[in-house]
């Protein structure tokens, strides 16, 4: 696929999406790393819907240069191994200078959203989806998923993270008492450089209190620069 | 000062009829109200003068013929001239196919080297009888978007349009199996937007 789509010079949006998550490369056929990476010249947004294995595969073989928009979205599985992801974000400029995050909670899946400074929400550069109904899972993925992009993202301070339910107002408040406060922590605890943190007062009660429980030394543990804290 | 500001614009205008326009202002005309899909139609029906206009600039104006499942696309060949061939399933995709729908878009997909753009809803029996007609390259074409909800999805042959592609700009395919998709890519060197969605496992 990635050896064909060397010729398309002029190639500007891509999108690959698979029907279902049983669509994931076999071992054996996947090959290993080239030491030459495909380089579409004009592709200004990337789209990829599957497995992680799929994604690792593709972003290990191109370089977009100009990629402004890039949107993912996973299937629900239990472990996310991004290194070639977070390989490719570094070598791509307009990923290096993101230093927003909002993550939205949905009744199917969650998204992470990052953005810079200049730029709203609205116009996110960078989105990761995870499909996924239960919260806990949610959060196991996120948590996963940010320590890769987080990565890649550590050379900019990413001040701003706003946890809300999405806009959709979808969001049907899952509040599962048997999910740990260290869940949420083990996600804060990805954002260490967050400076105005905002959560949403309607999302799952188990996370304001994590959050206000950290005092002292704990903060400091968990979000070293935290300055700001908004309770909406 | 309104007076004078009336008077202002009656020494520099007067009324024209619409008559009295030279060809080239009502091409221009023309080509501001747009053209696309069937509204030349309304222009070339005014009088024999706006449809030698309209007929004169067939590229600037982008005439073309928009064939969908419900036009006997043979008629539409006697009727009007050689312009390219939009062939569209766009709402009518909730309704179920019949023979003549099929038909019909089998009439437009035979006249390969006009069909300029393709957008349809297939079935695994639609996609093996469009596909049969689909060998030969299609010179022309700018616009693919093929896609299916049938659990087994069509799959497209090696030899789809005679495995080039050299004026294609858009692919679009959503539950469709086109194992050979790699090699058209080599052809189709004007390609700006890919999107292949619902892939299903045998790629």
């Amino acid at each position: 696929m990635v050896t064909g789509l060397s010729a398309l010079a002029r190639l500007e949006t891509l999108s690959l999406g698979f029907r279902s998550p049983r669509s994931r490369p076999a071992k054996a056929s996947r090959r290993p790393t080239p030491l030459t990476r495909t380089v579409l010249p004009a592709l200004i947004r990337l789209d990829v819907r599957g497995v992680t294995e799929y994604l690792e595969d593709l972003v290990a073989r191109i370089d977009a240069p100009l990629l402004v928009k890039f949107r993912i979205t996973f299937f629900n599985q239990l472990v996310f191994d991004l290194l070639q992801l977070t390989k490719f974000l570094c070598r791509t400029e307009t990923f290096t200078v993101l230093n927003r995050a909002r993550v939205d909670f949905d009744e199917h899946c969650t998204t992470l959203n990052f953005s810079s400074g200049t730029e709203t929400f609205n116009e996110t550069s960078l989105s990761l989806t995870i499909s996924c109904r239960e919260l806990d899972w949610q959060l196991s993925s996120l948590s996963q998923v940010c320590n890769s992009v987080l990565l890649a993202l550590s050379a900019m301070d990413m001040g701003y993270l706003n946890l809300r339910p999405s806009t959709s107002g979808a969001y049907p408040l899952l509040i599962e008492d048997d999910m740990e406060d260290t869940q949420w922590l083990e996600l804060l605890h990805t954002f260490a450089n967050v400076k105005d943190l905002h959560l949403s007062r309607i999302l799952p009660t188990r996370i304001a209190p994590a959050v206000q429980e950290l005092t002292g030394e704990r903060v400091t543990e968990v979000l070293p620069v935290l300055q700001k804290h908004f309770p909406r | 000062m309104i007076i004078k500001f009336e008077w202002y614009i009656g020494s520099f205008y007067r009324k024209v009829t619409i008559g009295t326009l030279p060809d080239d202002d009502l091409l221009e005309i023309f080509d501001f109200y747009g053209c696309g899909y069937d509204e030349w139609h309304t222009l070339v029906h005014v009088c024999r003068r706006w449809r030698n206009v309209v007929f004169a600039s067939p590229r600037r104006l982008r005439l073309q013929l928009f064939c969908t499942r419900n036009r006997s696309v043979k008629e539409m060949l006697d009727v009007w001239p050689e312009l390219p061939i939009i062939i569209s399933d766009e709402g009518w995709y909730d309704h179920p196919k019949t023979v003549e729908n099929v038909e019909n878009v089998i009439s437009a997909l035979e006249l390969n080297d006009r069909v300029s753009w393709i957008n349809l809803r297939v079935s695994c029996s639609d996609m093996e009888r469009f596909a049969a007609v689909m060998l030969d390259p299609f010179p022309a074409l700018t616009h693919l978007d093929i896609w299916s909800d049938d659990e087994m999805a069509p799959v497209i042959s090696d030899s789809f349009l005679g495995g080039s592609a050299p004026r294609l700009q858009r692919l679009s395919l959503e539950g469709i199996s086109f194992p050979a998709l790699p090699n058209l890519h080599l052809s189709a060197t004007d390609l700006v937007t890919l999107e292949l969605w619902k892939t299903p496992h045998s790629g």
